[in-house]
């Protein structure tokens, strides 16, 4: 069954996403800092991450960075999901080597389907 | 000529002596030549016999002349009229061989030194030698005079065509003795109208400093006179166009005889301040540009900032209600109605958002309205406390109120101090983990401010994320901010709030251990005079009115507020002119006095009022901060009560002296519980309507058959005799029949007994997830005509 790992500091929003990206079909783990993330990734490692970029400490642009040059994480995809939806935020994160970028509040109609572009659908 | 021209040389005395002699006798000539060699003188003489010979040799340079007085066809009176006429400086003397008073005189007169007789050739040489002498000092003293003209000449030509203006200013006369042509240039005022003036008469009156220019310009030189150097002294004239010119004066004392001189130079300082304010200009806009690209900054950051922050709650809701909405969560499942409560939490959290920054940006634009008032600052700190009591009790946080009771008489606006107060004491039980300790303190801090303190046991704050604290969206990283979903906005909104009301805020910290934030504000915001006056509620028809003469806008508003909350009508009078005019016109019922007026002493003021027909029975009760008796014992007053006034010893004072308020109109708030009947009375308060409050059903009943109340708000669980019982035996009182009744309760009502009340009772308001404002809502509803 296909992976995904939620990075979201935001307890209410990880709640949300899990229970939408569960509801279609993946198995889901959740971080709510750049640590946590990492040592899920260990653990298990995920085919997606939907990753918040406001972080605690290390920042979501600077862990995209650090899982896309190693080359043991860098074939996860990566779809940032953030708030901050200014002109240029939407550059950082390519730049950062993000794979896509949606903004909140989240589409959660069309959310699956790009998850399952990248990495096909989950198990229903 | 040749033929009188002798050398003289003697070896022993070479006394040079270029000697003129006008002689037609050769014999007494050489006598002349000989007394003068015999006293061993060697001169260069030439003998002329006429006039036109005399003036021949006058162009050429002498020592002395010696005339032969009378001669065939010229003389010695026609010799000294020659120098005369020609105006050369040339010492005579006159030998005569036939002397005579009237020829001596004459020849003095002429101008000879002196008048000798042929006779005495010994007479000669000594004669000689003195006019000599005389004629020597009298051209050192011309040339001594020359001299003086030369430089007076030099000198007035230097200060006429000097450059910059200078004036010389005769001290004995104050007055302007002498003006350049730069001066007069400069003034644009003829040399005469400068030398009718004094300093300041050349000077705006006023100069720019604010200082009577006459008094300023008396200093400058007294300053001069003391010895004080007073160059680059700031002054202002003023030119014959009515012009200012701004100038710097250098002032140095002439030496003169009998008068004080003063050189006043004048350094035109209009060029310089010019480009100064060029300069100045510049510099300003620059700032002003570095401001407003600091702002827009600023600006765009808040607004990249508020997005994140309203997408962050919207994404929650928004979110939730698509997976509700399309069925994509199982109605039975425990998470539906976990997720209607993440989308309730999250709307809640959004507003709450909404209405920090709509505060925020009203004390931006200064458009938040403090409306200062009398409050109990310790009172209001135990609302706010109450208001938390859901959390402090559900994370078990025991919440302490430390209040300074010598805090009294604060004036501030008691909603936006709440605000700032709840604003602290919700974040410190937010951070403080369960079973923790806050600490309110309420402390004096000087005699012009006063300090609120919160103290947490809560994660406490790293050093260096303290300055961030007050800034806008600025939550600290860690999780622990971001667990507890702060908006990010309520310390900066504080910070502004306190800021605005002219405090500050501040706050320590120890990680691990806890913080102490505080604010620091005035005992006395101002919210603009306007406010002070304005009595506090619109004294009804019928009131009795009191006239309270203060001139003090702090005084007045502690006394028109207790005066007008307990139903009083109140008029100000701020002078003693005012307050008999005032009393002229109508009658009071009452006058509170200040002694200590503008215009007139209030005594005066007492006896004016007592000898006028109206006021002349009005009991007049004195407040003042000079609490004499014996003052005021002549005169008739009810009572002498003294400042700082407590207003309940004014209301004491006033029904003693007969004048009641009339009570009617007041709403009677009837509760057990002293907290709830507290923030009803303060509400009703605030909003201008008088209360009368009871806390048992019969206190209550005898209250509404005395005090005649125009409503009632009513709690209905009570000891003793409850709520339903007091409406059933209100309701029989002839006066209440229709008196509208709001029941406010924490009760929950069966269907019967909503039915039952809603016979007796107007309004039922459950306490419940209502506050004290949406009961004034409805009394507002039922009360005709409003408050």
């Amino acid at each position: 069954m296909a992976r995904v790992l939620i990075v979201d500091d935001n307890p209410t929003n990880l709640k949300l996403v899990a229970y939408l990206v569960r509801a279609n079909g993946y198995e889901v783990d959740t971080a709510g800092d750049a640590t946590s993330a990492i040592a899920a990734i260990g653990a298990h490692k995920p085919q997606l991450i939907l990753m918040d970029l406001q972080l605690p400490g290390i920042d979501g642009l600077e862990l995209t960075r650090r899982l896309k040059a190693d080359a043991a994480t860098g074939d996860i995809k990566i779809i940032a999901v953030t708030a901050y939806a200014m002109k240029g935020d939407q550059d950082k994160a390519l730049e950062a080597g993000c794979d896509d970028y949606v903004t909140k509040p989240i589409d959660t109609r069309g959310l699956p389907a790009l998850i399952a572009k990248y990495i096909g659908g989950g198990a229903s | 000529m040749g033929a009188g021209s002798v050398a003289v040389s003697t070896d022993v005395v070479p006394q040079q002596l270029r000697l003129l002699v006008v002689e037609d006798s050769d014999d007494d000539f050489q006598i002349l030549l000989r007394e003068l060699t015999k006293a061993g003188y060697r001169p260069i003489c030439e003998r002329v016999t006429t006039g036109p010979e005399l003036a021949a040799a006058l162009e050429r340079s002498w020592d002395l002349m010696v005339s032969d007085w009378m001669m065939p066809g010229f003389g010695g009176l026609q010799a000294l009229e020659m120098l005369a006429a020609r105006d050369v400086d040339l010492p005579c003397i006159v030998i005569s061989g036939t002397p005579n008073e009237e020829a001596a005189v004459s020849a003095l007169r002429a101008g000879a030194l002196d008048f000798l007789s042929k006779d005495r050739p010994l007479r000669f040489v000594p004669a000689i030698e003195r006019a000599l002498r005389e004629s020597g000092v009298r051209r050192a003293r011309l040339s001594a005079e020359r001299e003086l003209r030369l430089s007076e000449a030099r000198y007035r030509t230097a200060f006429e065509h000097a450059p910059e203006p200078l004036l010389t200013y005769d001290l004995a006369r104050s007055r302007v003795l002498e003006a350049n042509h730069a001066a007069v240039r400069l003034l644009g005022r003829s040399i005469e109208e400068l030398r009718a003036n004094a300093l300041g008469g050349l000077s705006p009156t006023r100069l720019s400093n604010g200082r009577d220019s006459v008094d300023a310009g008396r200093e400058i030189i007294e300053r001069v006179l003391a010895g004080h150097d007073v160059s680059g002294h700031e002054w202002e004239f003023l030119d014959g166009a009515g012009e200012v010119i701004p100038v710097e004066l250098r002032l140095a004392r002439m030496p003169s005889d009998h008068t004080k001189l003063l050189r006043v130079t004048i350094l035109d300082q209009r060029e310089r301040l010019r480009s100064e304010e060029v300069r100045r200009r510049a510099a300003e806009l620059e700032l002003q540009n570095r401001r407003i690209q600091e702002a827009n900054r600023l600006k765009s950051e808040f607004l990249a900032n508020m997005s994140h922050e309203l997408r962050t709650p919207l994404n929650a809701i928004i979110g939730f209600a698509e997976l509700l909405h399309d069925g994509q969560v199982d109605h039975d499942s425990p998470q539906h109605k976990e997720f209607l409560g993440d989308i309730l939490t999250s709307g809640r959290h959004l507003l709450q958002l909404i209405n920090d920054v709509l505060d925020l940006a009203k004390v931006e634009a200064g458009k938040l309205d403090f409306r200062p008032e009398h409050v109990d600052v310790g009172k209001l700190v135990g609302e706010v406390i109450s208001i938390t009591r859901t959390t402090s009790s559900k994370k078990k946080i025991n919440v302490e109120l430390e209040a300074d009771p010598s805090l009294t008489r604060i004036v501030i606006d008691p909603s936006r101090f709440k605000q700032v107060a709840y604003n602290y004491l919700s974040n410190a039980l937010k951070f403080t983990p369960d079973g923790g300790r806050v600490i309110v303190r309420l402390q004096a801090e000087g005699p012009q401010l006063f300090r609120l303190e919160v103290e947490d046991t809560g994660v406490g704050i790293a050093p260096e994320d303290l300055g961030r604290l007050f800034v806008e969206f600025q939550q600290l990283e860690g999780g622990a901010s971001k667990r507890h979903q702060g908006t990010g906005l309520g310390l900066a909104l504080t910070r502004r709030l306190v800021e605005a009301q002219g405090g500050a805020v501040g706050v320590r910290s120890t990680p691990g251990k806890g913080s102490v934030f505080h604010a620091t504000l005035p005992r006395h915001v101002r919210g603009g005079e306007a406010m002070l006056h304005t009595p506090t509620s619109t004294p009804r028809l019928g009131a009795r009115t009191v006239l309270v003469v203060e001139d003090t806008a702090q005084d007045r508003q502690v006394i028109v507020e207790a005066l007008a909350k307990a139903g009083y009508g109140v008029e100000i009078a701020a002078t003693g002119a005012e307050a008999i005019r005032l009393c002229r016109e109508r009658n009071f019922d009452a006058v509170t006095l200040d002694l200590l007026l503008p215009d007139m002493n209030g005594l005066d003021l007492l006896a004016a009022l007592r000898a006028d027909g109206r006021a002349r029975l009005t009991p007049v009760i004195v407040v003042t901060v000079a609490a004499d008796m014996r003052l005021v014992a002549a005169f008739a007053v009810h009572d002498v009560l003294k400042k700082p006034l407590e207003a309940s010893t004014l209301l004491t004072a006033l029904e003693r002296a007969g004048v009641r308020p009339d009570r009617r109109g007041g709403i009677l708030v009837v509760d057990d519980d002293p907290g709830a009947l507290r923030l009803m009375d303060a509400t009703l308060a605030q909003l201008g309507f008088s209360t009368i409050t009871r806390s048992s059903g019969a206190a209550a009943l005898e209250a509404a058959e005395r005090l005649h109340p125009t409503a009632v708000v009513l709690d209905l669980v009570m000891d003793g005799m409850d709520g339903v019982e007091f409406l059933d035996r209100f309701r029989q009182l002839p006066e209440h029949v229709r008196t509208p009744v709001l029941i406010w309760t924490m009760k929950e009502l069966t269907v019967a007994e909503t039915e039952r009340l809603r016979v007796a009772a107007q309004a039922v308001v459950s306490k419940n997830g209502n506050s004290p404002s949406t009961v004034v809502q409805q009394l507002k509803t039922l009360l005709p005509g409003g408050a």
